[in-house]
């Protein structure tokens, strides 16, 4: 009877070895904490996503109202929202032509402008290339939900002609251009 | 040289106009949006999800890469991150409409001592490949603070620990087979 005992204590005693080491294990390397609280969401919505300026000429300059657009934060933290855009495109192909995004408000020979404007605000803001970063600030803390929202509008100024003839002014690509606006959001 | 359509004297500026109805807004969203890693000693690996949710009904691929943002855009006391590449993660994920992923995201520091007791931020930048006029680019914060330790600490990694109870408990089964044999030799030898 005491055998079986003893057996018995002896096995219980060894089947506990290998947990202790890794116990051991455990407490000689240190502890990461990661920290992050997954119920916190980053949601922005845009709408409407695009634009349709329709067929425009050299120097032409068109707008949307200014409470066109809307940002909305969807998510259920504060973000700070970023703007900028880049160089328009040849939808066609896209490295044969192309308009350079202008840094000073200026158009010019395939350079165009943007501009936005929030529906709050009475004059617009251009919006620049930022190719390593993601652009100016655009809504600091926007808050939750739809009570924060923040509606704004977009200008657009195209280049002059490439060439002109006959006294009317043509690019030498027709067609449709695109471009891009980012807007990049971050928790605040 | 470029073509020159002379019946052409306008573009079609910005946008896809010729889509026959307008394009509906959708939004996708990106959890958690920081990540605070803390104690990381020098030679250590973090690993943690992120979930990326696309909320409209076709697919969508998403583009990842590291940003390293300006000391103003910062957190108070965070330095540049190193280097960008001690963070790994892929690099595009292909999302089914309506659908959810969780994406891996590794931070492992170089296991020498000069990388301990710093304090970093980088950030994961996720942006839809395909793009209308307007698009949402996320930036999620990740905080890394490394401990204490350096070339003297030694990762244990789930492979290694596991390779280590394996080995211990072929041990004790041969200690407890023996155990068992000198027990039942000694009550027969009563």
């Amino acid at each position: 009877m005491s055998v079986r005992i003893v057996s018995i204590a002896l096995v219980m005693f060894l089947a506990l070895i290998p947990s202790s080491l890794v116990l051991a294990l455990e407490s000689d390397s240190e502890t990461i904490t990661i920290t992050m609280t997954t119920k916190t969401v980053i949601e922005i919505e845009l709408n409407p996503p695009n634009w349709e300026t329709g067929i425009m000429g050299p120097e032409e300059e068109k707008n949307t109202q200014k409470d066109h657009f809307t940002i909305t934060n969807n998510g259920n933290c504060e973000v700070n929202t970023y703007i900028k855009g880049e160089d328009a495109v040849w939808v066609d192909d896209p490295d044969a032509y192309k308009w350079e995004l202008s840094s000073d408000g200026s158009n010019g020979t395939q350079k165009y402008v943007l501009w936005y404007e929030k529906a709050d605000e009475s004059s617009y803001t251009l919006i620049k290339k930022d190719e390593n970063g993601f652009g100016d600030l655009f809504t600091p803390n926007l808050g939750p939900g739809g009570d924060n929202a923040k509606k704004f509008g977009l200008k657009l100024e195209v280049p002059p002609a490439d060439y002109t003839k006959d006294g009317v002014g043509y690019f030498h690509e027709g067609g449709e251009m695109k471009t891009t606006i980012t807007i990049s959001g971050v928790v605040a | 040289m470029m073509r020159q359509h002379k019946y052409i004297w306008f573009v079609v500026a910005l946008v896809v106009s010729l889509l026959p109805s307008p394009v509906l807004a959708w939004s996708f969203s990106v959890s958690p949006p920081e990540v605070k890693i803390d104690n990381l000693s020098p030679g250590q690996i973090a690993e943690f999800n992120l979930t990326i949710h696309n909320k409209d009904n076709i697919s969508h691929t998403f583009v990842l890469t590291t940003y390293n943002p300006k000391e103003s855009e910062r957190r108070p006391e965070r330095a540049e991150f190193p280097n960008s590449t001690w963070v790994s993660f892929p690099h595009q994920v292909e999302m089914q409409g309506n659908s959810e992923a969780k994406i891996k995201v590794k931070v492992a520091i170089p296991s020498q001592q000069k990388w301990a007791g710093k304090d970093w931020e980088i950030w994961l930048s996720i942006t839809p490949e395909d793009k209308d006029l307007l698009v949402v680019n996320y930036y999620i914060r990740i905080l890394v603070s490394t401990g204490e330790g350096g070339e003297r600490v030694e990762t244990v990694s789930p492979e290694t620990g596991s390779h280590i109870v394996l080995t211990v408990g072929v041990i004790v089964l041969l200690l407890l087979g023996c155990g068992i044999y000198y027990f039942r030799r000694k009550v027969k030898a009563k």
